[in-house]
C-alpha cells in the first residue's frame, strides 16, 4: 500500500511535531542511559516503537524496538551504539521534512 | 443504522494517537480521544456520555486497559459496543485474558494505516448487521422496543449530567383493528409502514421513533418542552390525514393517529412512571374522540 499520506503537508506538520518531540527527548534518554536508568530508556524504546511506524517512520519503530530490547538486558554499549545511530538517524529526518 | 461513525480512544500517548487521529479522520469517522482518566470508573462514565460505534483503547494506560474493559463490559448498555485493544505486547497469556475479558480484537502497534482501517471497517459491518438484527423492527425498519427502553435509560442519565428535558411521545393508529378486519394484514403492515415513515420524514434527525408493538408508537423528542412537543404532534396529526394515503387494490385508506405526551423531568424521572403517564394521555386522547393529542397525568 502506499504511504500517500506522506506527502499532505497536514500530516507532514504531525511528523514535524513528532520529531521535535523526539530531538528534546533525546538528551534525556541519553542522561538517563549516563544513570544507567535502564527504565525509563526501556520506557523510550517502547513508545518509539509504537509510535513511528505511524508517521510512516517504521525505521523509529525498530530502532524503538531495539533500544527497549537492549534496555531490557541493561546492554550499556549497546544502547550506546544505538542511541548515537538514531541520534543521526533523528539528524537526517528532521532535515528530510523541515519547512523548505 | 450508522449514520457516521464514532470511535472513542483511550490513549494517554499523545505522539502515539496524533496520527491515529489523522488517519480516521481522513477516513470520514469521528474521532474523540481522552489522555486523562482518573480511574476505570470514569472511563465508563465517559463511554456512555460520548456514546461511541466502537472504542480503541491502549492497555498500558493509567488506569490499566483491562480495568477500562473489565468496567465497560461488565455496564449492560455499553458491553455490545467493539472493544480493541492497541497494543505492543504480544504474549499469549496477555491476548488470552483480554479474549475472556471481552475484548474484540487487537490493533497491534507499530500500527499500520490500512491494516487498522480494515480491521475497523470490518468490525463495524459486522457490528450493524447486529445492530440491526437487535434493534431494529423488521417490518418498519424502526427501532424496536428494546432500542426504545437502552435510549430512554440513556436520555434519563444524560439529563442528570446536563440538564436537558426531553418529551416522551406515545402514538396508537386509530382504528388499526378495522383496517386489518377489512382489507387483511398485508394491508395493516402497508398502513404501518406508511405511518412511520410519514413520522420519519417529519420529525428531527435527533428526535427517536420506535415501535413498541403492534399499532403503538413512542416517540422521544430531545431537549424539547412540552408547548412545542404538542404543537410537533398537531402538525404530524394534521398533515398525516391530508398527504398519506396507502392504495389498496382500488381503494386509498388514509388513517390517523391519537397520542400521548409525558414530559421528563415535569412527570415523574423513572421511565415506567413516563411510559405510563403518556399512556394514560393516549387514553385520554381516545376518550376523547381520538385523532388529538393529549397530555398525560402521573399517577393512578
Amino acid at each position: 500500500m502506499e504511504n500517500d499520506y506522506l506527502n499532505d503537508p497536514e500530516f507532514q506538520e504531525l511528523i514535524r511535531q513528532y520529531l521535535d518531540f523526539l530531538v528534546n527527548a533525546l538528551p534525556d534518554v541519553k542522561a538517563n542511559l549516563s544513570d544507567k536508568n535502564f527504565l525509563e530508556v526501556q520506557k523510550f524504546g517502547h513508545n518509539m516503537k509504537g509510535s513511528g511506524g505511524g508517521y510512516g517512520l517504521d525505521e523509529f519503530s525498530e530502532f524503538g524496538s531495539q533500544i527497549e530490547k537492549a534496555a531490557m538486558v541493561q546492554d550499556e554499549l549497546a544502547l550506546e551504539n544505538l542511541i548515537v545511530t538514531f541520534d543521526k538517524k533523528l539528524a537526517e529526518t528532521v532535515n528530510r521534512f523541515a519547512v523548505k | 443504522m450508522q449514520n457516521q461513525v464514532k470511535i472513542l480512544i483511550l490513549e494517554d500517548d499523545h505522539y502515539f494517537i496524533a496520527p491515529i487521529k489523522y488517519h480516521l479522520e481522513k477516513a470520514g469517522y469521528i474521532v474523540f480521544v481522552l489522555d486523562i482518566l482518573e480511574n476505570a470508573e470514569s472511563a465508563q462514565e465517559l463511554v456512555f456520555q460520548h456514546s461511541p460505534n466502537i472504542i480503541l483503547c491502549d492497555i498500558q494506560m493509567r488506569p490499566n486497559g483491562f480495568e477500562i474493559l473489565r468496567t465497560i463490559k461488565s455496564h449492560s448498555q455499553l458491553r455490545l459496543i467493539p472493544f480493541i485493544f492497541m497494543t505492543g505486547i504480544e504474549s499469549l497469556p496477555e491476548r488470552i485474558r483480554a479474549y475472556l475479558g471481552g475484548v474484540d480484537d487487537f490493533i497491534i502497534k507499530p500500527i499500520n494505516r490500512d491494516e487498522m482501517l480494515a480491521k475497523i471497517s470490518s468490525i463495524m459491518k459486522r457490528q450493524d448487521d447486529l445492530e440491526h438484527a437487535i434493534y431494529l423492527d423488521p417490518l418498519t425498519q424502526i427501532y424496536n422496543r428494546r432500542y426504545f427502553q437502552k435510549e430512554l435509560m440513556r436520555q434519563i442519565k444524560l439529563h442528570h449530567r446536563h440538564g436537558d428535558g426531553f418529551t416522551l411521545v406515545m402514538m396508537d393508529l386509530d382504528h388499526f383493528k378495522t383496517v386489518n378486519d377489512t382489507y387483511g394484514h398485508s394491508c395493516g403492515d402497508q398502513v404501518l409502514i406508511a405511518f412511520t415513515r410519514f413520522i420519519q420524514n417529519n420529525i428531527r434527525t435527533t428526535d427517536i421513533l420506535s415501535r413498541w408493538g403492534g399499532e403503538e408508537f413512542f416517540l422521544i423528542m430531545e431537549r424539547s418542552e412540552i408547548e412545542g412537543a404538542i404543537k410537533t404532534v398537531e402538525g404530524l396529526l394534521n398533515n398525516l390525514q391530508e398527504q398519506v394515503k396507502v392504495k389498496w387494490n382500488d381503494e386509498e385508506i388514509s388513517f390517523t393517529f391519537s397520542a400521548g405526551i409525558a414530559q421528563f423531568p415535569l412527570h415523574g424521572e423513572d421511565p415506567q412512571v413516563l411510559i405510563d403517564t403518556a399512556d394514560r394521555g393516549l387514553y385520554k386522547a381516545k376518550e376523547s374522540g381520538r385523532c388529538r393529542v393529549e397530555i398525560g397525568t402521573p399517577g393512578n
